[in-house]
């Protein structure tokens, strides 16, 4: 152990959106003291959603994503560890333990490290089988998709279908496999989903439903050839991108006191303990709204959050929390979604328009409004976002 | 202060418009972020700071 000052400041774990947010924040509200950031990746902080989009088509670098740039760290007197990972919290000390032996004092700590990939066992020793969560990811995944590339998509969420996507744009052939019977299950209005498999498969993506992968299948060089289903059905891959999933990384903190049940459970204004507070994709947030906590990996969700835990950190007004959006694009479809998915609500399309390509559907439980769906709607989605932004401010 | 903005980044979340609507406006045809004023008054920077920290794609750059 380093014998440490004690010095009041904030230490944020996690170098990525939220914990970006969270530094740039707090400097905004006119935080004095040190602010020390630590992440495991070599790269500065940067946006992760076009990982699957730009960067994926080659189109744009790392430019595009970058959150931080080293003299937005300079301005901002970060004191910033890239490649550093956290292994443990002392919240009675007050240390977060650094792989390595050394430990770090905090005044406050943030915990914003957001979630890894769940990987798939049987691929463990496969070369072309990829998980797209990090830049370096999509660096290695885009070289690897070029015209006639045979590409094997396990899971129909959003990394899968986006994927697909890029990799159809690319001139790739691709199979998407997942064992429900429809993509995006329990995270998109049912009811549309069929019209984002149809938008796949206009583009000649075929999708098997309710099928597993039962063999991963190599050649004599130890390369990707093929995958068995189990229903016997092989089907030719060259390359392999597994998106089944994502798994908070909560684990560090196994033994430190802090309650982890999906991801760091926190209270309505992310304190997870004393001095302790976590945002982003790792937290697991109380939402008084609806009466559960809930973790939600919204890219808006991050800087958010941040900006609640920068302003009780400063001892200033917490801000309110804004509508719940996330969005998807996949060829020329941009699908928007403001508010909640409730699985009771009803699902009324009240824009049709094939010619535009353009949907507006609304979700309500008993006529109330919980969610607004837009395919290409942007501009028509302002009426009912306005709508829920009002009910969000005057719900108690 | 100045507002610049990266369309290329865009994905028409609308935030800066809810933030900020005399400063923000998007395309009817596909949302994308249209600047109604380049070079507001300072008292409008709290409303642009937050505009820009509120937009998900970091589409708002301000110069002050």
């Amino acid at each position: 152990m380093n014998p440490a000052p004690t010095t009041p400041g904030v230490v944020i774990i996690g170098a990525s959106a939220a914990g970006a947010a969270a530094a740039t924040a707090l400097r905004q509200r006119g935080y004095q003291d040190t602010i020390t950031m630590i992440g495991d990746e070599k790269h500065l902080a940067y946006d992760r959603p076009p990982l699957s989009k730009q960067l994926l088509a080659g189109t744009q670098d790392f430019e595009f994503v970058q959150l931080l740039t080293e003299s937005d760290v300079t301005d901002l007197d970060i004191t910033l560890r890239l490649e550093t990972r956290a292994v443990g919290l002392d919240i009675d000390a007050h240390r977060v333990e650094l792989d390595g032996g050394e430990a770090l004092h905090y005044g406050k700590a943030i915990i914003a490290t957001g979630v890894r990939p769940r990987e798939l066992a049987d691929v463990s020793g496969i070369a072309e089988a990829f998980t797209l969560r990090s830049f370096d990811d999509a660096l290695a995944l885009r070289d690897r998709l070029t015209s006639e590339t045979r590409v094997l998509v396990l899971g129909a969420g959003f990394i899968g279908l986006e994927v697909a996507a890029t990799a159809v744009r690319k001139g790739c052939h691709v199979d998407v496999v997942e064992p429900a019977p429809s993509p995006l299950l329990g995270k998109f209005p049912a009811e549309l989903t069929e019209r984002i498999r149809r938008q796949h498969e206009d583009q000649g993506v075929t999708f098997h439903m309710e099928r597993l992968v039962r063999t991963w299948n190599t050649d004599s060089h130890g390369s990707l050839s093929s995958v068995t289903l189990d229903d016997g059905t092989e089907l030719a891959a060259d390359v392999a991108v597994i998106g089944i999933g994502t798994v908070p990384n909560a684990d560090w903190l196994e033994g430190s006191g802090l309650l982890l049940e999906n991801g760091v459970r926190c209270d309505a204004s992310g304190v997870a303990g004393t001095d302790v507070f976590a945002i982003g994709d790792v937290a697991n947030w109380f939402r008084p709204h609806i009466g559960t906590h809930m973790r939600v990996e919204h890219r808006t969700s991050a800087t958010e959050q941040a900006h609640v835990v920068a302003a009780q950190i400063c001892g200033a007004e917490v801000p309110g929390t804004d509508l719940p959006f996330f969005w998807s694009d996949q060829y020329d479809a941009k699908w928007q979604m403001y508010g909640h998915l409730h699985p009771d609500s009803v699902l009324e399309i009240v824009v049709d328009d094939p010619e535009a390509n353009r949907l507006v559907a609304t979700l309500r439980r008993n006529g109330a409004l919980d969610a607004v769906v837009g395919l290409n709607a942007a501009k028509q989605l302002i009426p009912y976002r306005r709508q829920l932004k009002n009910q969000l401010h005057t719900a108690g | 202060m100045k507002i610049k903005l990266n369309l290329d980044k865009c994905i028409a979340a609308g935030s800066c418009v809810m933030e900020a609507p005399e400063i923000f406006d998007q395309r009817d045809e596909d949302g994308v972020v249209v600047l109604l004023d380049s070079d507001p008054a300072s008292e409008l920077a709290p409303l642009v700071r937050r505009a820009a920290a509120a937009c998900p794609a970091g589409v708002i750059a301000i110069e002050e």
